[in-house]
């Protein structure tokens, strides 16, 4: 186990950069995820923890060690790939083996590490097999052991899910978060998947274009995105965003116009925005449902039914999409106009930069 | 799906499955006839007239059962022939084979001067037999070649030796090896880069030595174009021919006729076609069984 640290690290690929300026403390046994859409960068960074890409500017600390120059196999990290990566010629057990015999530990050890990682994922009765005789969940389950009998300083997940199914994810998931609470260790994790990012993380790290954009808990994200990327980025549904202007600013708090001529309360840091100002309004899905005393009018287009909740998505007055997210199984008709109100939960507020003004605390019920 | 698979599950099936024999005869009609007028059929021929007394000028003089395949026990020309095929094959099939495997690891990746070695090694397959002959016959010479100032820098005497009866087969293989390397490596080049570059990169963080990552990733995931290749060898340089036909003319003393070239003085300045055929379904049969032979080991442990 240890603590990795970036400082300032930044790539570029001939003149083009591609990380820029990174700065991050991933604390030991911290489980760390890595998020944003696909080219932002975060498989990138996680290959140069690894070693496998070079860093062109900054440092890279693993347990205290600057490791800018160390080659990848003595970094005592463990990486888990998108494809597996299984060596194909060899069984399960030799896939599990290679590395340690490599690197010269005792038969007896490599046994004993075998039969505990077996144990741990379940693959006991396909230790003899080889990979292209497995389902790709049963691989990802070796790609993993493979990872565990090295007992690294650091394990690293580059999108390890993203080749399974659906159902499959959700089972991984959980397997590797139980992995993390049973091993203790310091892991990073890739993955462009929100969810994953959510349900998994000890910490978010939301990446985008090569930039850090929020580092925080799942929650804190989740409640108190940095900005309109965060915000839109975490949450299914996303955020719904209205665009309004500032009507009044007294102190913290706030009316914003929206189209439509419906002004809405909102707080924001005393100061952050001004009368006249351009801001969006921020609301997720389940702060938003259907109510006779509605402030907002909406007109339905679709409803989708998931059973426990149903999901309504409505065009209001200036033209943009809104989701609802609906506890009660009375759906409104599609086509129909309904009235929209606004729940208790937090009223996000950004202004015209898309930064975040939302009172950090008072809001919360 | 369902909906458009209805329409031809309805249809009575007999006709329905001859219909199908019919479109797939039909797209495959333009290769067999070709191959049936130019391959099939000059094989069975060959076999045919294997077995009679056949003299190209005077004609066809009736069948002789096995007569020719026993005049080809008691030749001394056929079996040194076959002796210098089989050694020919012997030095240059191996050697093709791990010398243009190395040529791919080394130029295979990214980089212009490794692009311009993948062009220039493949380049000498271009030219034809006649022009790499020509080539290596003035390289080799023991006046004025590339090889003799050399030789005589290192201190010794230069050979001629296309003349000598030790030095003209391996100066014919090598000869050989310059022109048809590009082929093998193109086809290595081909698989090397297939591997996921992911492999290489566990086998890093696996603490792999690059000895164990060429024997234990590199090489298990190439195999079947190893077989490829050393197949297609085998079956191009039993065929030797042109190389010690234009630059030795089978000599010194016979020791780099090979069989194709007996075959072909036989057939068409002796005559005999009979005998000459005799001589090609001899040579067919080795092929065919040192062919199988690699097929066999190689598909060994592959269902494993």
């Amino acid at each position: 186990m240890a603590e990795v640290t970036l400082h300032g690290v930044s790539k570029a690929y001939g003149g083009t950069q591609v990380i820029h300026d990174v700065s991050l403390e991933v604390a030991q046994g911290e489980f760390v995820v890595f998020v944003g859409p696909s080219g932002c960068g975060k498989s990138t960074l996680l290959r140069m923890i690894a070693g496998l890409e070079e860093v062109t500017g900054g440092d890279v600390l693993i347990g205290g060690q600057r490791v800018n120059d160390t080659a990848a196999r003595d970094r005592g990290v463990a990486m888990v790939f998108q494809n597996y990566a299984l060596y194909p010629h060899m069984s399960v057990r030799d896939n599990m083996a290679f590395g340690l015999r490599n690197m010269g530990t005792a038969r007896a050890d490599i046994d004993r590490r075998i039969a505990k990682a077996a144990g741990i994922l379940q693959l006991e009765p396909y230790l003899d097999r080889k990979p292209r005789a497995m389902s790709g969940g049963q691989r990802q389950r070796v790609a993993i052991g493979r990872a565990i009998v090295r007992e690294p300083e650091v394990f690293l997940f580059d999108e390890p899910l993203s080749n399974l199914d659906a159902a499959l994810r959700v089972q991984m998931r959980t397997e590797i978060a139980k992995l993390h609470h049973a091993l203790g260790a310091t892991m990073i994790y890739v993955t462009h998947d929100q969810t994953e990012a959510m349900t998994m993380a000890d910490r978010i790290v939301v990446l985008r274009a090569g930039r850090i954009e929020q580092v925080g808990a799942p929650l804190e994200l989740y409640e108190r995105p940095a900005n309109l990327f965060v915000a839109g980025f975490l949450g299914s549904p996303k955020m719904n965003f209205l665009r309004g202007r500032v009507a009044v600013a007294q102190g913290s708090d706030i009316g914003i116009d929206l189209a439509g001529g419906v002004r809405l309360p909102a707080r924001v840091r005393p100061g952050s925005v001004r009368q006249g100002d351009e801001v969006t309004l921020g609301l997720r899905p389940e702060n938003l449902g259907v109510a006779p005393d509605g402030e907002l009018r909406g007109h339905v287009d679709v409803v989708e039914q998931l059973g426990s909740v149903q999901l309504v998505y409505a065009t209001v007055p200036d033209g943009t999409t809104v989701v609802a997210e609906l506890r009660d199984r009375r759906a409104p008709a599609v086509g129909s106009e309904v009235p929209l109100v606004i729940g208790p939960g937090i009223r996000h507020v950004f202004d015209a930069d898309g930064a975040a003004v939302t009172l950090p605390e008072g809001d919360l019920p | 799906m369902t909906a458009a698979a209805r329409p031809a599950t309805r249809s009575p099936r007999g006709r329905s499955r001859s219909r199908g024999w019919l479109t797939a005869l039909l797209f495959l009609a333009p290769f067999l006839a070709v191959y049936l007028v130019l391959l099939v059929y000059p094989l069975f021929l060959g076999i045919w007239i294997s077995f009679r007394d056949w003299d190209l000028m005077a004609g066809d003089y009736g069948p002789v059962g096995l007569l020719n395949y026993q005049d080809l026990w008691t030749d001394p020309v056929f079996w040194r022939s076959t002796r210098n095929t089989l050694y020919f094959a012997l030095l240059t099939v191996p050697s093709m084979t791990i010398i243009a495997m190395l040529l791919a690891l080394a130029v295979q990746g990214p980089g212009r001067i490794r692009a311009i070695c993948r062009s220039v090694f493949f380049l000498s397959s271009v030219f034809s037999v006649t022009v790499v002959t020509l080539v290596w016959q003035m390289v080799l010479a023991p006046d004025r070649g590339l090889i003799a100032p050399i030789v005589q820098f290192l201190g010794f005497t230069p050979v001629n030796y296309l003349g000598s009866t030790t030095w003209a087969m391996p100066a014919i293989v090598v000869t050989t090896l310059w022109w048809g390397v590009g082929l093998p490596m193109a086809l290595f080049l081909a698989a090397l880069g297939s591997i996921p570059k992911e492999l290489y990169e566990a086998a890093e963080l696996d603490h792999a030595s690059r000895w164990s990552v060429f024997w234990r990733i590199t090489l298990p995931s190439i195999r079947h174009t190893v077989i490829l290749v050393i197949v297609l060898q085998i079956v191009a340089q039993f065929q030797i021919f042109g190389q010690p036909f234009l630059m030795t003319q089978g000599g010194p003393a016979n020791s780099t006729r090979s069989l194709v070239q007996y075959i072909y003085e036989t057939s068409f300045r002796d005559w005999l076609v009979g005998y000459g055929a005799a001589m090609a379904m001899v040579l067919f049969g080795m092929m065919l069984v040192f062919s199988m032979l690699q097929l066999w080991l190689g598909r060994q442990g592959d269902d494993r």
